[in-house]
């Protein structure tokens, strides 16, 4: 019973270790999906995005006004705390509510 | 003195106004390290009113401004009659998915100028001095605004307070993406009381179109009620970038 429970505790740290977004560094070439409170019109959107584009690494940022999104597509090889993104934000006037991380070379992998 | 009233209407409003709503003064803090500038016209009988504002954040709860006032009258030649130094700091702030609401106060006071600017800041009651209080709820739909505001006006006596007060309500017919023409309808209320009874209120339609960071609204307000005077109609309109 040990014998098993020990590949499997292995196993279940492996994954969480890699399990993008729990304050481990993010994979090259992430996107981060920012879900922005606040962002209400076009003026809005370009004080955000006027303050991402600032951070190091941030190649494109996307505002979705609908949904409330900002979507940022960083470097390869770098990487973007939440810390840094929610700091930024705030600057712009908003509240960060939530990150969501998208390893790109995961994904590539995943639809091979 | 009805000129000159109806053009106060506007000006004590556009003291570090940013880009919405029209005469209702809307209480934006949000330019760290960025600011926003802008012209207004403002025409009222056959005077015209011509200013200038740019607004700096320093920290996101905390913008100052500079805002210059000139009067082209056709009696004279066009002078500026006022230079302000304004600030303005947020108080509360609430984010939703798509919605906020803001509360700020504002201030500013007029640098001193000569006789010839005070001639012209008395005979168009352009504010030595004035604080308010602002509030907004802003949503993709359309957003809402308060504000009161009192204000030192000079005069050949001395000078005299005057309150205002105004409300402003807008509609997004079709809202729209990032970088989109978008548009707002705006309908807006403002009230003027002055020492010895004096009273104004006006009703303003209005609109604005923006896309990314740059603002054009024009808006026109009518007395609908006064007291002791009889106030001219305002066209205001105003382009205003945001950098």
């Amino acid at each position: 019973m040990s014998q098993m429970m020990i590949p499997a505790a292995l196993a279940a740290l492996i994954l969480a270790l890699t399990r993008p977004g729990l304050g481990q560094a993010p994979a090259a070439g992430d996107s981060l999906r920012l879900n922005v409170d606040g962002m209400v019109c076009s003026l809005c959107a370009y004080g955000v995005e006027r303050r991402l584009k600032k951070i190091e690494h941030v190649e494109g940022v996307r505002v979705e006004l609908d949904s409330g999104l900002v979507v940022l597509t960083l470097r390869l090889g770098t990487a973007v705390s939440d810390s840094v993104l929610a700091a930024e934000v705030r600057r712009a006037g908003f509240a960060l509510r939530g990150v969501t991380r998208f390893n790109r070379r995961r994904t590539e992998e995943g639809t091979r | 003195m009805s000129r000159a009233l109806a053009l106060l209407l506007c000006l004590c409003a556009r003291v570090g106004a940013a880009q919405e709503p029209i005469f209702v003064t809307p209480p934006v803090t949000m330019y760290q390290f960025g600011g926003v500038a802008g012209v207004d016209v403002e025409r009222a009988g056959r005077t015209t009113a011509v200013s200038t504002e740019a607004a700096i954040g320093l920290l996101p709860p905390w913008t100052v401004s500079v805002h210059a006032v000139g009067i082209d009258d056709p009696r004279a030649a066009f002078e500026l009659a006022r230079v302000h130094v304004g600030t303005r700091v947020r108080l509360v702030k609430v984010d939703r998915p798509r919605e906020w609401l803001l509360l700020s106060a504002y201030g500013a006071v007029a640098l001193p100028a000569g006789d010839a600017a005070r001639e012209v800041a008395e005979s168009h009651a352009v504010p030595d001095a004035l604080f308010g209080l602002s509030a907004a709820r802003m949503a993709r739909g359309g957003d809402s605004f308060g504000d009161v505001a009192v204000a030192r006006v000079p005069t050949p006596a001395g000078s005299r307070t005057v309150g205002t007060f105004g409300l402003a309500w807008g509609w997004r017919p079709r809202p729209g993406g990032y970088g989109d023409l978008e548009g707002q309808l705006f309908g807006e209320a403002r009230m003027q009381y002055a020492e010895r009874g004096v009273a104004v209120l006006g009703l303003a339609p209005g609109f604005l179109v923006h896309s990314k960071n740059t603002v054009f609204k024009l808006g026109v307000l009518f007395p609908v009620w006064e007291r002791e005077v009889e106030a001219d109609p305002v066209v205001r309109a105003a382009v205003k970038v945001l950098f």
